[in-house]
């Protein structure tokens, strides 16, 4: 009965299924700044080589490894299951993952057929068997609005590393009969818009309210907008035979401009007096998508619109994991009856996440001009990789002082 | 009124009493936190007594198991207590850093436990539960003081 009911005894996997996850997103992170310092250049050919390989270590490296850090760990609270062995699982994942995605960048960079049938491989491994294990579970339960829309984007998610595998086959020298072009923009709008876009819309459904103590987003709205994204999505689908669906896009973009808006008005009443740096985290993350949706439906610049929904996607990593790591560094040790655990402010200290909030910001800012006046993408760079460096070290720091206290801590014996 | 109605509304009561608290000690009125607080505590606490001695028990029955759902729910009461605890200490000490870190660690589990709560037992327990019996349950939750 219980598990019909998604109702799960287990409360949150071990602490290093996420933590793992998020540190190597970071390094990711960090690696793609240091892409952006040396490879601006490139950017205004989407399909260069170079910008392949920035726009998949964003994506797979630092984007895949979060969420699926952030899936992991939600589940249980948003969606009442638990992950079978979570730890072998998660080992599993994360380094499939992050050894594919090197596999994948270097293949981008030096063109060579055994380096993209590894790339296929472990992405392969990673991505189709956390889909597997996630929506395996999620298709048992009762649907909140939330774990509606994870299951959405996780199929979406597989759906986009399937087109991309295609993709990959066709450099590998496979001969399959298929419009690349046609390929190459489905996978990029399912990747985005259905993966990335549709994982942060549903796991706000909660968390604003959760974080924040704001208002709950209406029922009717986030019980119908997973399904809605999704149908549109497969309408678009088909819009090499049917050419009218390729406009659907719009109309799933203009969905999220009006969730973004949605969100800044939920967000703004929220009930709880401080706001910290997550707040502002959500708050630019938000503009952001807002901003993204006009640029896009405008057709006014595809590098803007490229760097808007980049601010939007890391805005919302950066929100989650300041929240997320103090708090579960806090929850385990509690649980584990040390009375000495650190607190979340100790684990990192709220000025700490506010520095970077500024950074951050600046780095956004000049990242947005930089499309005009191309020698601030050094400086926007620089601070992106500032930025990536503090939360690599706020996460370390994180996973040292939960160590400390496994091993120095005094515990309560239950 | 359904048991989810009546419940969810008192944790959403207690989300506004604590917001008030947290408020005062970000401006760090000591004073008005120690008397927002012990709102916030007292009705926290007569929920999770109303939850223990009646619902729980009836949840219970209907489902056939108290080692299930029910037990994590009270374990979980139990870390809210002792937080609770923790966050009076630092009342006390006039501590607004331990306070508002305190606040954070507190706000994020009493909001994943009532998510649990509202969208599984209470959900669940509707579904189960017959309209003179829920009557019946809320009046003896009523009827609860500290």
């Amino acid at each position: 009965m219980f598990q019909n009911s998604g109702l799960s005894l287990n409360q949150a996997p071990p602490i290093m299924v996420v933590l793992r996850l998020f540190l190597i997103g970071s390094i990711f992170g960090l690696v793609a700044s240091i892409m952006l310092f040396f490879w601006h250049d490139s950017l205004t050919d989407i399909s260069s080589s170079k910008t392949l390989a920035l726009t998949h270590t964003l994506t797979l490296g630092l984007m895949g490894s979060f969420m699926l850090g952030a899936l992991f760990q939600m589940m249980p609270v948003l969606c009442g299951v638990f992950i079978k062995s979570p730890e072998n699982i998660a080992i599993r994942v994360t380094y499939t993952l992050a050894i594919g995605t090197i596999f994948l960048v270097t293949s981008f960079l030096y063109t060579n057929t055994i380096l993209t049938i590894f790339a296929m491989i472990f992405l392969s491994l990673a991505i189709f068997s956390s889909v597997y294990i996630i929506s395996k579970e999620l298709f048992k339960i009762k649907h909140s609005s939330s774990s509606k829309g994870m299951l959405v984007s996780i199929l979406l998610f597989a759906l986009a590393a399937m087109l991309g595998i295609l993709m990959l086959s066709l450099r590998a020298g496979f001969e399959i009969d298929i419009n690349y072009l046609n390929l190459k923009a489905l996978h990029f709008n399912i990747a985005l818009f259905g993966w990335i876009a549709m994982l942060i819309v549903s796991v706000s459904f909660q968390v604003i309210e959760m974080f924040y103590v704001a208002p709950s987003y209406k029922k009717i709205y986030s019980n119908y907008l997973p399904i809605s994204i999704f149908i549109l999505l497969l309408l678009y689908s088909f819009n090499q035979f049917i050419p009218i669906f390729s406009s659907v896009i719009n109309i799933v973009i203009a969905i999220y401009m009006f969730h973004a808006i949605y969100t800044l008005i939920n967000i703004k009443r929220k009930k709880r007096p401080i706001s910290d740096a997550t707040f502002w985290f959500w708050i630019v993350g938000m503009i952001s998508l807002s901003l993204f949706g006009i640029v896009y439906i405008l057709d006014i610049s595809t590098i803007l619109s490229a760097t808007l929904f980049v601010s939007f996607a890391i805005s919302i990593l950066f929100a989650m994991s300041y929240k997320i790591v103090p708090f579960l560094v806090w929850f385990h040790l509690n649980a584990k009856g040390y009375f000495d655990a650190p607190m979340m402010y100790e684990v990192i200290s709220p000025k700490y996440a506010k520095i970077n909030l500024y950074i951050f910001i600046v780095a956004i800012f000049t990242l947005i001009i930089a499309t005009k006046f191309i020698l601030l993408y050094y400086i926007s760079s620089t601070l992106l990789l500032i930025s990536f460096i503090m939360l690599y070290l706020a996460i370390y720091g994180a996973i040292s002082k939960y160590n400390y206290t496994l091993i120095n801590g005094k515990k309560f014996n239950f | 009124m359904s048991i989810a109605n009546y419940l969810t509304k008192e944790h959403r009561e207690c989300d506004n009493k604590f917001a008030k608290a947290e408020a005062a000690a970000a401006k760090g009125d000591f004073v008005e936190t120690k008397e927002e607080f012990l709102n916030f505590a007292d009705d926290t606490l007569l929920h999770f007594k109303k939850e223990e001695e009646q619902f729980f028990p009836l949840f219970e029955e209907l489902t056939g198991s108290s080692d299930g759902p029910t037990m994590v729910m009270k374990y979980e009461h139990e870390q809210v207590r002792g937080l609770m605890g923790k966050m009076a200490q630092a009342i006390e000490s006039e501590d607004k850093d331990a306070y508002l870190s305190l606040a954070e660690s507190m706000m994020i589990l009493l909001q994943q436990h009532n998510m649990k709560e509202e969208q599984m037992l209470y959900a669940m327990a509707d579904r189960l539960v017959d309209n003179t019996k829920v009557e019946v349950l809320i009046s003896k939750m009523e009827e609860l003081s500290l």
